[in-house]
């Protein structure tokens, strides 16, 4: 059984804050400069002060910089009095390697938000684990470039991070996978068909997860955020297929502490996994230990554009029936 | 029904007889004057443990978890253990104020026939000093009664056992044999655990006549804490709100953490276990804890935070009403800024838990109660 620490809720954010970008995962040197311009201009339009960590700009031979580097942004980026949240630059695959030096009391000290996801999805939970403090799997720095079909996740960025009341998860009205940061001109949005409810009921509980590979990467580790009473956000990138899905979720399933899960949130899936919703049915409905937790799918975070920000640690009540789903946001 | 908050002509009338002075020449205190009133004695503790030369610890959260005995703090002894552990109790000794939690009503919080003596949040007020001046320590109490809470020594009783030979001589000397009641409890009421190995206490209790009625009610007690022969310390442990209930003629210990808006629920057994679950929810919350999870305070908190809206049904109150009322509790009682309340959280905690209980299929007992409850509360409206 784990101890669930003491919740720490990191002080909401206000226009004029000063946000702190750093690097834990992949350099900033990967962004064109175009796209870092970008950013910028979006952060500062909305608002937003910004500084860089002193070494997100190194770049090693897989794109990222030294454990050391890395560390030292993170910990000044919480340590530093001017600085009110903490951005991430991109995703990538290797905060994992910095779990064990992270200085979680500093960090508990100094609650701040941080947001990022995909591969951050790892120092998000960890923090959590660690220190009882919600962190945001949501935009990165470099999502703030996105110059069209920004506008769902900013909103939902702005009511989990910059206010304080419980709100509803709405569906947005469309979305997309596009490589925008390629070409931002050339852009499909496809009308959002809502929510894939795959199992109905109730379900309330703490918010762990994020990109599921991710979180699989903590499995019986010290970080591990642990599963009491939670409901499961679950999403994947590109690199994923049907099969890979299904063996992360039954990797999670054979975790000792998986009765504690309450329901299941996954987001949508870029169009390259070629998941489907009848796929994800056949994948859910063959596991006798998900026929009671309800299970929504398709949702609005992951890899497809919009990004909603959610707050790991936080609480989510979930109520499905055959043909309405509510989602709200309890405590973020 | 609290007589000083009820607002008609029969009870203004009443109000005037109450208001005059008791026999610790005091007078009960209305809900927005309890805060001020724990305060003042809080301080005039620590303003007179300082002058004796005593160092103030500082407090720790509830939920801190540093005495792995316990669930919650529920004493100063907690952050007192380690200077028994390590024998360095400093003379002439060190004090704090401890906000504590005593969770006993939880069980029965859906029991309507039972009524909570106690609340389970309170402030103490402690000492501990050096394991020889168990003399000077009990003079050092007297005088604080007598000198600084200029209570009557007629109106102060010690509670002592025959067999603790040591503290009755000492008790002895201190106050006049008329004020002591010897074995009139159960051995077990003389001693103490304090959850670490090997040591144990003797104590006697002190109590102040009850300014309404006839007899006493404890207000503390007097601690010696040795290990087997080996005297390790002195403790002394105080409660703010049983001593103010007692000064003040309070009707409960709660009315020193008063909340605003229950005082007309006719059913004093659910007004008063209302009343804990909404001041133990809210301090709980405060500190961060969430009825998420396996672990016992968890849980517990989970049962205080489900009865809320057994409470809410059982008196007909509305989700809203309820958000207010934990408001301006949480207001009064911390005096945060509104961004740092905590009674909208619970209040979400509270709905989510009963959309729970309208959904499941399968329901313990408790949950049927809850659920009957706001099922009444719904055909009603």
């Amino acid at each position: 059984m784990i101890k669930i620490k003491n919740l720490i809720k990191p002080k909401k954010i206000k226009k004029g804050a000063h946000i702190r970008v750093i690097a834990p995962v992949r350099s900033l040197k990967l962004l064109s400069k175009t796209t870092t311009k970008e950013a910028l201009d979006r952060l500062h339009e909305f608002g937003f002060e910004l500084s860089f960590g002193k070494h997100v700009n190194e770049i090693d031979e897989f794109n990222s910089s030294s454990i050391a580097s890395r560390l030292e942004d993170l910990h000044d980026a919480f340590q530093d009095k001017k600085v009110d949240a903490i951005l991430t630059v991109i995703g990538g695959y290797n905060s994992n390697q910095l779990l064990q030096y992270v200085d979680y009391e500093l960090i508990a000290k100094n609650p701040k938000i941080i947001c990022g996801f995909s591969d951050v999805t790892v120092l998000a939970n960890a923090i959590t684990a660690k220190t009882g403090m919600i962190t945001y799997i949501g935009p990165h720095f470099s999502s703030w470039a996105m110059k069209y079909g920004l506008e769902h996740s900013i909103e939902s960025f702005a009511k989990c991070c910059m206010e304080e009341s419980a709100y509803d998860f709405i569906p947005s009205k469309e979305w997309s996978d596009d490589p925008w940061y390629l070409d931002q001109e050339k852009r499909d949005f496809i009308p959002n068909e809502g929510y894939w409810i795959l199992n109905t009921g109730h379900a309330f509980g703490r918010i762990i997860g994020g990109h599921a590979r991710c979180l699989n990467a903590l499995q019986g580790t010290q970080f591990w955020p642990g599963l009491d009473d939670s409901v499961l956000i679950l999403e994947e990138d590109a690199e994923i297929n049907p099969q890979l899905f299904d063996r992360q979720l039954q990797s999670l399933i054979q975790q000792h502490d998986f009765k504690g899960v309450r329901g299941i949130l996954i987001g949508r899936f870029q169009k390259e996994t070629k998941m489907t919703r009848k796929l994800l049915e056949r994948i859910i409905n063959t596991k006798p230990e998900l026929q009671n937790l309800p299970i929504i799918a398709n949702a609005d975070f992951g890899h497809t554009t919009p990004l909603a920000t959610l707050p790991v640690g936080g609480s989510v009540e979930i109520m499905a029936t055959d043909d309405n789903v509510k989602i709200r946001i309890i405590e973020h | 029904m609290s007589e000083i908050f009820k607002p008609n002509l029969e009870r203004n009338e009443k109000l005037t007889e109450e208001t005059e002075k008791n026999i610790y020449n005091k007078e009960k205190f209305s809900p927005e004057e309890a805060k001020e009133h724990v305060e003042s004695l809080i301080n005039n503790f620590k303003d007179y443990y300082t002058s004796l030369g005593y160092q103030e610890v500082s407090s720790v959260q509830i939920t801190s978890g540093i005495d792995s005995t316990v669930r919650f703090i529920g004493s100063h002894i907690s952050v007192f253990k380690p200077y028994l552990a390590e024998e360095r109790v400093p003379t002439p000794g060190v004090y704090m104020r401890q906000d504590c939690l005593r969770t006993r009503n939880v069980e029965k919080l859906l029991d309507d026939s039972f009524f909570p003596n106690w609340g389970s949040y309170f402030s103490s007020i402690g000492a501990l000093s050096a394991p020889e001046r168990l003399k000077e320590v009990c003079d050092e109490v007297s005088d604080f009664l007598e000198k600084k809470l200029l209570i009557a020594p007629e109106n102060i009783l010690i509670r002592i056992s025959s067999t603790d030979g040591d503290l009755l001589d000492i008790t002895r000397e201190c106050y006049s044999e008329r004020r002591m009641e010897i074995d009139s409890r159960k051995i077990e009421y003389y001693r103490h655990k304090i959850g670490m190995e090997g040591i144990s206490g003797r104590n006697f209790n002190i109590a102040l006549r009850n300014p309404d009625t006839e007899g006493f009610a404890d207000i503390g007690n007097i601690i010696i804490l040795e290990d087997g022969e080996k005297r390790l310390g002195i403790e002394i442990a105080l409660g703010t709100s049983t001593i103010l209930k007692q000064l003040h003629g309070l009707e409960h210990v709660q009315d020193c953490t008063p909340v605003i808006g229950l005082e007309t629920i006719e059913n004093q057994a659910i007004r008063r276990k209302f009343e804990d679950a909404i001041i133990t929810s809210t301090v709980l919350y405060r500190e961060g804890l969430r009825p998420f999870g396996q672990h016992n305070r968890n849980r517990i908190l989970k049962q205080y935070v489900r009865s809320l809206s057994y409470f809410r049904g059982k008196t007909g109150m509305d989700i809203d009403q309820l958000q207010q009322i934990i408001s301006n509790f949480e207001n009064k009682e911390f005096q945060s800024p509104t961004e740092d309340l905590s009674a909208e959280t619970i209040i979400e905690f509270v709905k989510a838990f009963e959309n729970e209980l309208f959904i499941k299929k399968e329901l313990t007992d408790d949950e049927k109660k809850i659920l009957d409850s706001l099922e009444q509360l719904k055909n009603n409206n």
